[in-house]
Order: structure tokens, then C-alpha cells, then sequence
């Protein structure tokens, strides 16, 4: 039986990056502003890790404009929800596996 | 890293997760009060033209309706792009219209007063599928208890015009105390 931590994404296993797919399974999508005031985060610090993310195929990221304001809306892709699901799932595992010690 | 630090620091990342998503939700269901008082006065304003003399309410319906649904959607939308999060409209929608169908529906194909209970109730379901959308779990009891209690008033009062004022100022008083409660509850 492999160890549940085998389980674990490394793009999404950090705080910020799980933290960003939780809220865009919870909605369809949020901007960058969301974003940044739920996770506390700085623009270049959610920046890096939106792209990270995009560039692992779990989010696409939209710019358009919001009257003379420039908007960024991030949302979640099918790989994305999944790959949040089976981490969800491999943590679960792993605090039941220690639990159960 | 020992399993105890692992299963520790996924314990935290799932409190993280539960946070981030409950903050989310909130974000998003914060103007469902509105709609709630919205639907609640489209409702129990549709007993004047009633007490007015009308005899059919589906020009009423047919007029306050669609009116009803675009508000809606135009206050869920505004919410949406205030705060920044927010789901799609597609279900909603689809939703909106279903209620809508079934309700004219079944008010062409049913004996006049078991027509009224039955639009009451499709109005009221269609309520519910939206809280199932939203995971608002206690709106679905309210759901629950309204259908009943039109059935009951259907069996209960053998007037037409007795049973829709009921229905329909138990409907409109219902979302609007559940409007008013929902705003007072706003963190």
C-alpha cells in the first residue's frame, strides 16, 4: 500500500496555491482582488502563484476590463477541481493514517 | 518530516481550505437577502389586483414574473462584481425558467384551485433548487414546510380567492422574513 503523501501534488501542496483552488471550486471564479484580500497575499506574491498554477493547467486567467479599470478573473479548470479533490483526499488519508497509529 | 508533523500540517491546510471556501460562500450569498424581499413583495403584492376585483392572476404572473427574474439576476450580478466572487449564471437561469414553465404549465392543465397550489409549490421548489445550488441547507426546510402548507390549504379551503390570498401571503411573508432574517445575519 503506497503512503498517502505519494498522493500529494507538489503544485498544489502549499497553502497560498490550495488555497486559491479552494475558492475557485467554491465559485466559478473570483478576481484578483478577491484573491488577494481572502489570502492575504501582496500582487507579485498571488502573481506567482496564479502562474504556477496556469502553467500546471488547473486555472485559466482572464484580463478584460471593468469600466477604465483593468480586471483579472481567474477560474478553475476541470484538471484543476481534480487535482484539488485528490489532494483533499491524500490529506484526509494522511491525518486518518496517523490517527489510527 | 515525521508522519505526526505531516498530518499536522495537513490539518492546517484543511482548516485553510474550510476558511477560504466558507469566506467564499458568505462572499456570494451576502445579497441573497434581496432577492428573498424581492420575491416576498412580487408575491404578496399580487393579492391587490385580487382584492381589486381580477379573477385571473396569470397576466399578474406573466407580467411580474420575468420583471422578477431579471431584477434578480441583475442584483446578483451587481453583488457579484461588487465583491469580486461569484458562480455562473447558467443553473440559475435554467432554473428561472424551469419554474416558469412548470408553473404555466400545470395552471393551464389543472382544476382551477389545485392550479393555484401547485404554481405556490413550483414557485417554492424552484426556491429550493436554488438554495441546493447556493448550499443553503435551512431555506430548504422553509421549502419543505411552504409545500405543505399549500397542499393543506388546498385541502383545507374550498374558495379560490381565499386559498390564493393564503398562498400567496404565506409565500410573500415567508422570503420576506426570511429576506429581513438573512439581512440581519450578515456578519
Amino acid at each position: 500500500m503506497t503512503h498517502p503523501s505519494q498522493a500529494l501534488d507538489d503544485v498544489v501542496h502549499q497553502r497560498v496555491r490550495l488555497g486559491i483552488l479552494a475558492v475557485l471550486t467554491e465559485a466559478s471564479y473570483a478576481d484578483f482582488g478577491y484573491l488577494k484580500e481572502v489570502l492575504g497575499l501582496t500582487d507579485g506574491n498571488l502573481s506567482r502563484h496564479l502562474t504556477v498554477l496556469e502553467e500546471a493547467g488547473h486555472i485559466t486567467i482572464e484580463k478584460g476590463f471593468a469600466g477604465k479599470r483593468t480586471k483579472t478573473t481567474v477560474k478553475a479548470t476541470d484538471q484543476g477541481r481534480q487535482a484539488l479533490d485528490e489532494h483533499l483526499t491524500a490529506l484526509k488519508e494522511l491525518i486518518k493514517r496517523v490517527e489510527g497509529d | 518530516m515525521t508522519e505526526d508533523q505531516m498530518a499536522a500540517e495537513a490539518r492546517e491546510l484543511l482548516a485553510n481550505v474550510t476558511r477560504v471556501q466558507s469566506h467564499a460562500r458568505q462572499s456570494m450569498l451576502s445579497a441573497s437577502w434581496s432577492i428573498f424581499i424581492l420575491w416576498g413583495l412580487i408575491s404578496a403584492a399580487s393579492v391587490v389586483p385580487l382584492l381589486l376585483g381580477a379573477d385571473d392572476m396569470g397576466f399578474y404572473w406573466l407580467v411580474a414574473a420575468p420583471i422578477g427574474a431579471i431584477v434578480s439576476f441583475w442584483l446578483g450580478a451587481r453583488h457579484s462584481e461588487g465583491v469580486g466572487v461569484g458562480e455562473s449564471a447558467l443553473p440559475y437561469a435554467l432554473t428561472a425558467i424551469g419554474i416558469f414553465v412548470f408553473a404555466f404549465a400545470g395552471s393551464f392543465l389543472i382544476d382551477s384551485r389545485w392550479a393555484i397550489v401547485w404554481v405556490f409549490s413550483v414557485v417554492a421548489v424552484g426556491f429550493g433548487v436554488f438554495a441546493i445550488l447556493d448550499r443553503q441547507q435551512p431555506v430548504l426546510y422553509l421549502v419543505g414546510l411552504l409545500v405543505v402548507a399549500f397542499v393543506g390549504l388546498g385541502l383545507g379551503l374550498d374558495d379560490s380567492t381565499s386559498l390564493y390570498l393564503s398562498c400567496a401571503l404565506l409565500l410573500g411573508g415567508s422570503y420576506l422574513g426570511l429576506g429581513v432574517g438573512l439581512r440581519m445575519a450578515r456578519p
